[in-house]
């Protein structure tokens, strides 16, 4: 063999490949089932760009809402906060305070050296209108006018 | 039963109309069918994986036959989807197992004697284990030139080289082969 010349161009061509038997038939059923045969799942909610940011925006705005909906009022201590605190505690509380806004009024009437004015001296108060009309005495108007 | 034979330019008028695309495409395997087979297989040996491989083409002619402008024949596009098919698959083959082409070689080399759907005499078996010690390519080109006998400029189109560098190939592919017949034993 190793002095022989070997022509492959002009050697016989032989397939030495074989195939199983029916291969062919079978073959075109196969690529059917793989392609327009294949079952196309349908899926019952299409799904979306649009839908998605839709979906976010909600729940952002939903989530928004029952914060600000659930979050206590700045004003208010909360029902909850309260409700562990004695009745008698609160009134204590109040009239103390009361008594400290009255005392330092007059305190600062009598003081000379204390000097402010008289808008300040009633900024400092911090007496609503509400506790005026609630120490008055309705009973006594009446005979004063 | 007749057996209706469309020609290229059918197939594809009737894939596009959709009463009548499955039938079309129906006929384009029955067409292409063993073409793409014998393509693949000389190539990846093995017949699980020349199965596997053109099934793979089928689906993705399938898929892209729309698009398909007209630009060449339709037999290149075909030629051209199921020749992409084995070189992914021998590049991966490498990749997976990083193998040196040595290797590969021994493993495709191994399947010519083990398959039982491979039988020929010594001289053949031998020539078949020569081509695969040429690299994927110039296996490829030689395939097509020596066993599909297409001319080059088909080659040109499938392959995307010029026809000077395939002759160049081709040649080259045959005095190789032929001196490793000449130095193997027999």
């Amino acid at each position: 063999m190793k002095n022989e010349i070997i022509d492959i161009e002009n050697s016989q061509k032989e397939n030495i490949f074989k195939v199983p038997e029916n291969y062919f038939s079978n073959l075109s059923m196969q690529i059917q089932a793989q392609t327009y045969g294949k079952i196309k799942v349908v899926p019952l909610i299409s799904w979306s760009k649009q839908r998605t940011w839709a979906s976010i925006a909600a729940c952002l705005i939903i989530g928004i809402l029952g914060y600000f909906t659930s979050m206590p009022q700045q004003d208010s201590l909360g029902t909850e906060s309260l409700a562990s605190i004695a009745n008698q505690e609160i009134i204590n509380y109040l009239l103390q305070g009361n008594m400290n806004q009255t005392d330092f009024a007059e305190q600062i009437s009598n003081d000379k050296t204390l000097k402010f004015g008289d808008s300040e001296l009633l900024d400092n108060l911090k007496v609503t209108d509400k506790d005026i009309l609630q120490s008055i005495n309705y009973e006594n108007i009446d005979h004063e006018i | 039963m007749i057996e209706i034979k469309l020609t290229d330019s059918d197939v594809l008028a009737k894939f596009a109309v959709p009463e009548t695309r499955n039938f079309a495409f129906d006929q384009l395997v029955r067409i292409y069918q063993q073409k793409v087979y014998w393509h693949i297989r000389k190539m990846v040996i093995d017949h699980d994986d020349a199965n596997d491989l053109t099934q793979e083409t089928f689906i993705k002619i399938w898929k892209a036959l729309d698009d398909f402008k007209g630009n060449s024949q339709l037999f290149t596009w075909i030629y051209r989807i199921a020749t992409n098919e084995c070189l992914n698959h021998l590049a991966k083959k490498r990749r997976r197992f990083f193998l040196p082409l040595n290797d590969i070689t021994e493993e495709l080399s191994n399947k010519i004697d083990d398959s039982n759907l491979i039988s020929g005499d010594e001289i053949q078996l031998k020539f078949q284990k020569a081509l695969l010690t040429l690299p994927d390519k110039q296996r490829l080109v030689f395939n097509m030139k020596y066993y599909d006998e297409l001319k080059y400029e088909e080659i040109s189109k499938i392959t995307g080289t010029s026809v000077g560098a395939l002759k160049a190939s081709y040649h080259l592919a045959v005095k190789k082969v032929e001196e490793h017949l000449k130095n193997s034993p027999f």
